[in-house]
């Protein structure tokens, strides 16, 4: 399963490559700004997206937008809680940082 | 009004509730059951823009905005018809209108009494825009603060998670755990002094070298330069990574190595980068590691996406090299379009 990052801060992406490694995923990205992660929805051949919701005063938003209409699905990892992802992309899972690997484990499941 | 005894003393007494209706600080208005405004104090002419004289009389529904505008007529009407209270004797935040048509919220409470078989409502009020201003400024404050604490703590999972990966033992775990930690809380320190702003590169400089505790074996050239907070988390990291690597293999491992530190700004504006070089001389022979670290992870592989610029370790024979390339400022983000990107 091939997986694309989209996290500003490298220390958060460091962390989540290991474990979507550990989960037997091969990964790409990550993606560290708002242009970069749109770049990235639209070119990566990827079958799942994990998106930090804040990337630098931007957020992930229009990248989620172009996965969804690719129809590749995607996770949000964030620290603001629900109430900081767009209304309408609530319905994808949302992980809170710091991550819990066990929560990432049955998202990652639950979309193979 | 009521009170046991108090039979009414006169002129002087009456003038002595005057002074302290006038002399109030909160706005004061009396209204008769029909809304008709009976007094008007002067911290109510201050709070509202109206003179007294010119609202006593007037309907008490030209000092709220709608809804309560239109509607308050009818309030006093059906309090007069059930007795149902929704406001008097409990009290609570409203918006008020001043003369010049602005709003602003107010505190309200409403006390009702009776005097020659009519009755009266009196109405004691406060600006509380102040209050509310800071009240939003303290949800903001507390909920970034959240933010904050929650990033760190995944930063400290990840650097904890790699520590672990990569520890020889568990006690080379322990000190390489502790001594990131004491790198980012000194970031932290520098960070805190600026608000959080952005930190000078010398500054971040001094805090490794003092971590180390011997300033005579390092050399340090190059103009001051502001790094984001972001940068100088990431660069400071990088850092202590070069100097615990030196001071286990390379140049501060013997007595005589040196590091030297170079750095210069290059470009203009929105190009403009910090070229930065790490240098060790004068320690042992130098041979690659094995096999990837965090040190070298987040220096080759992280560092250079995080500050879009460029990072390079090289393990050359007579001392490690290090150059580390970083964007100084972010463009602003470009305009990408909310949804239905194609």
């Amino acid at each position: 399963m091939r997986v694309l990052i989209v996290e500003d801060e490298i220390m958060v992406a460091m962390l989540v490559e290991d474990l979507l490694t550990d989960l037997g995923c091969v990964v790409t990205g990550p993606a560290v700004s708002a242009e970069s992660a749109v770049e990235a929805a639209r070119r990566e051949d990827v079958d799942f997206a994990l998106l930090d919701v804040n990337l630098d005063g931007g957020t992930s938003f229009a990248a989620a937008d172009v996965l969804r209409a690719r129809g590749v699905p995607f996770a949000f990892v964030t620290g603001y809680g629900d109430q900081g992802v767009r209304a309408d992309l609530r319905d994808a899972p949302i992980l809170s940082k710091p991550v819990d690997p066990k929560h990432l484990a049955r998202t990652i499941a639950a979309a193979r | 009004m009521g009170g046991r005894g108090a039979k009414s003393g006169g002129a002087g007494e009456e003038a002595r509730y005057r002074a302290i209706v006038d002399t109030a600080v909160d706005a004061i208005v009396v209204i008769d059951e029909h809304g008709r405004i009976e007094a008007f104090n002067p911290a109510a002419e201050r709070l509202f823009g109206y003179a007294a004289a010119d609202m006593i009389g007037a309907n008490v529904n030209g000092l709220m905005p709608e809804p309560h505008h239109g509607a308050h007529d009818r309030y006093l009407e059906t309090y007069r018809a059930t007795g149902e209270r929704r406001i008097i004797g409990i009290g609570r935040e409203v918006f008020g209108r001043r003369q010049d048509g602005s709003t602003f919220p107010l505190e309200l409470s409403i006390a009702e009494w009776r005097s020659a078989g009519r009755r009266f409502f009196t109405g004691v009020m406060r600006d509380v825009t102040e209050r509310k201003r800071t009240e939003e400024l303290q949800r903001l404050l507390v909920n970034e603060l959240n933010h904050r604490v929650k990033n760190t703590l995944a930063t400290v999972q990840s650097v904890a998670g790699q520590t672990l990966r990569n520890a020889a033992d568990l006690g080379d775990a322990r000190e390489s755990l502790t001594t990131r930690l004491l790198a980012l809380a000194r970031t932290h320190d520098i960070l805190t002094r600026e608000s959080w702003e952005g930190a000078d590169l010398r500054d971040i400089l001094a805090g490794l070298i003092e971590s180390y505790g011997d300033a005579t074996r390092f050399v340090l050239a190059g103009p001051s330069v502001r790094l984001s907070p972001k940068t100088a988390l990431s660069l400071s990291l990088a850092l202590h990574e070069l100097m615990t690597n030196a001071t286990k293999y390379g140049a501060l491992s013997t007595p005589a190595g040196q590091v030297s530190i170079g750095w210069s700004r290059e470009g203009e504006g929105y190009e403009e980068r910090l070229r930065l070089g790490w240098k060790e001389s004068g320690g042992p022979l130098v041979s690659p590691p094995e096999r990837q670290g965090f040190g070298s992870r987040l220096i080759t592989r992280g560092l250079a996406l995080e500050l879009d610029g460029e990072a390079a370790l090289d393990y050359q024979p007579d001392g490690v090299a290090c150059t580390i390339v970083a964007r100084l400022r972010r463009p602003p983000a470009a305009v990408v379009p909310a949804r239905g990107a194609a």
